[in-house]
């Protein structure tokens, strides 16, 4: 059996996946499983897999692009390694990587839980605008006045910082 | 923890062994006092905007973190009167015993500084700072609740997040080091106790089930480990695309489902083969009751059928708490905090055997039965 991405070398690594009840299999030479970093003394995950190969796309278009987080200095092969980002801004530089996993694992690319009543810091989210903005037409069909007052300063204050954040 | 031993509640004298049969299925009847569920767990992951994931902190910046994030803790109403400790303070034994408890993971015992643990002395809201995210924010409750379990930790994330800032994206939710745990970086899991379906080798189509719709079953100890005692836990693994409470409730939904297998295997049991049953937990029972010696695994599995004989009326005499905390005991921190002091794995089993006797058969262990010692 030859290898399902070099389609050159024997394959002699079996890799099995369930995803949605269904087995998954990749086939790979030693070769390939280096250059996709995968480690064979260690248990392979998911994440691996699907990075390895998403990775792989990925150099094979754009030549091999080197990633680095400039925040937290992670390096795309060591996100690649153990699946695990190193800071909140990772999730930007490695955005079409993380979002590969993020689907793989999920089947969804859309957070639709709860948002975090802002504190102090942190950037104001377009979610929590569109709730508030939500919440203030409700008080004023309501005539909840006070209430909407309340929630139009919030939503004041959210935007200018949406602004600062947008232009820093 | 409980060193008065000599206060507990004495058994009624009469052997257990001759009260099996005495009930009918009264049990049955009472679905909601199976003891099939035993907890229900909400974890969230959380992580300031501020700082990298802890793994990419120096230990200064870990220790700034816990510092924070350890007063912040502290000041909320909730958690005013709990405890919190720094994982370099503690003994590895003291770490097993959390460990134990479920109030920390097996890979935080192993980090360094700045990992800390803040938490409630019953064990119920437990807090890790600097694990694999920033926050690990744990609540526990008995029996099926997960909703509530739910609701109080987004309290206390709503407290903790007023102060520092989490880091949030509008597309991928709450951002933690692991891309899993993104979205509501929740985790919900409940506790179940499954020996009928263990015992009528039907637990493998469940789990296969259960997989399929992207749950994961797995041991007591989580990660990893492997179902001791009939214990299983029942996650979700799908953390982006369903709300908290939605996820909250479908769990609960299908665990509810799960106990009603539970029950039906219980009842086919006892009706198809009541003699095997019988045997089953009253082997249990010999074993228990007269073993010098019992490795963790054994006493948790036999404690197991035990706990299904009282459920099932089989069994009389010892009370469905008294082998609850057995479960707990008998495990290897646990008893060596009993005892004061570390012990090697064979006298940890020779002491775990003392322990269940002592409960089970209290007069012959204080009277004159006492066993000579062979070594």
């Amino acid at each position: 059996m030859l290898c399902d991405r070099c389609h050159k070398n024997q394959a002699t690594v079996h890799l099995h996946q369930v995803e949605g009840g269904k087995v998954k299999k990749l086939h790979l030479c030693e070769g390939c499983c280096g250059e996709l970093g995968l480690d064979l003394e260690s248990p392979v995950s998911v994440a691996d897999v699907m990075l390895g190969m998403g990775i792989s796309t990925t150099q094979e278009r754009k030549g091999g692009r080197r990633l680095k987080c400039e925040w937290c200095g992670l390096t795309a092969s060591a996100f690649k390694k153990t699946g695990r980002v190193g800071c909140p801004r990772c999730y930007q530089t490695f955005e079409k990587e993380v979002l590969q996993l993020v689907r793989a694992l999920h089947r969804h690319d859309r957070h639709v839980g709860k948002v975090p009543r802002r504190g102090r810091s942190g950037p104001p989210c377009r979610a929590s605008l569109r709730d508030l903005r939500e919440a203030l037409r409700k008080a004023v069909a309501e005539e909840r006045y006070e209430e909407a007052a309340r929630l139009r300063d919030l939503i004041n204050e959210h935007e200018k910082g949406q602004a600062s954040t947008t232009t820093a | 923890m409980n060193t008065k031993r000599d206060k507990r509640p004495r058994r009624p004298r009469k052997s257990v062994v001759d009260r099996f049969f005495a009930r009918g299925h009264s049990w049955l009847t009472r679905a909601d006092s199976q003891d099939v569920v035993i907890s229900s767990r909400v974890r969230l992951a959380r992580n300031l905007a501020t700082h990298p994931f802890p793994e990419r902190c120096t230990p200064e910046k870990r220790k700034e973190i816990w510092d924070t994030l350890r007063t912040v803790v502290l000041g909320l109403p909730e958690l005013e009167k709990a405890i919190s400790v720094e994982m370099t303070a503690l003994t590895e034994l003291d770490k097993l015993f959390l460990l134990e408890r479920h109030l920390i993971s097996r890979d935080f015992m192993e980090t360094g500084e700045g990992a800390g643990l803040v938490a409630l002395h019953d064990g119920r809201v437990s807090i890790m700072v600097n694990e694999e995210d920033h926050v690990r924010l744990q609540v526990v409750l008995p029996g099926l609740e997960l909703t509530s379990a739910w609701e109080a930790a987004s309290r206390l994330d709503d407290g903790i997040d007023a102060a520092v800032g989490y880091a949030f994206s509008s597309r991928l939710g709450y951002l933690t080091a692991c891309p899993s745990n993104v979205g509501t970086g929740m985790r919900t899991s409940v506790m179940v106790h499954l020996p009928g379906l263990v015992l009528s080798q039907e637990m493998e189509p469940i789990v296969r089930g259960l997989t399929k719709i992207g749950l994961t079953v797995r041991g007591l100890r989580g990660e990893g480990s492997e179902a001791a005692g009939n214990i299983f836990q029942i996650s979700n693994q799908v953390t982006l695309g369903e709300g908290e409470g939605e996820i909250a409730s479908n769990l609960s939904q299908i665990v509810q489902e799960v106990v009603e297998h539970e029950v039906n295997a219980r009842m086919r049991l006892w009706q198809k083969n009541p003699v095997i049953l019988q045997d089953h937990i009253l082997r249990a029972y010999g074993v228990l009751s007269h073993a010098r010696l019992l490795t963790t695994k054994e006493a948790l599995d036999f404690l197991s059928s035990l706990r299904l004989g009282v459920i099932l009326g089989i069994l009389d005499g010892v009370g469905i708490n008294d082998l609850r905390k057995l479960m707990e005991e008998c495990q290897p921190a646990h008893l060596q905090k009993a005892v004061g002091r570390r012990l090697s794995s064979r006298e940890r089993d020779f002491e775990r055997a003392r322990l269940v006797r002592e409960v089970l058969r209290p007069e012959e262990e204080a009277g004159g039965a006492t066993p000579r010692e062979v070594e």
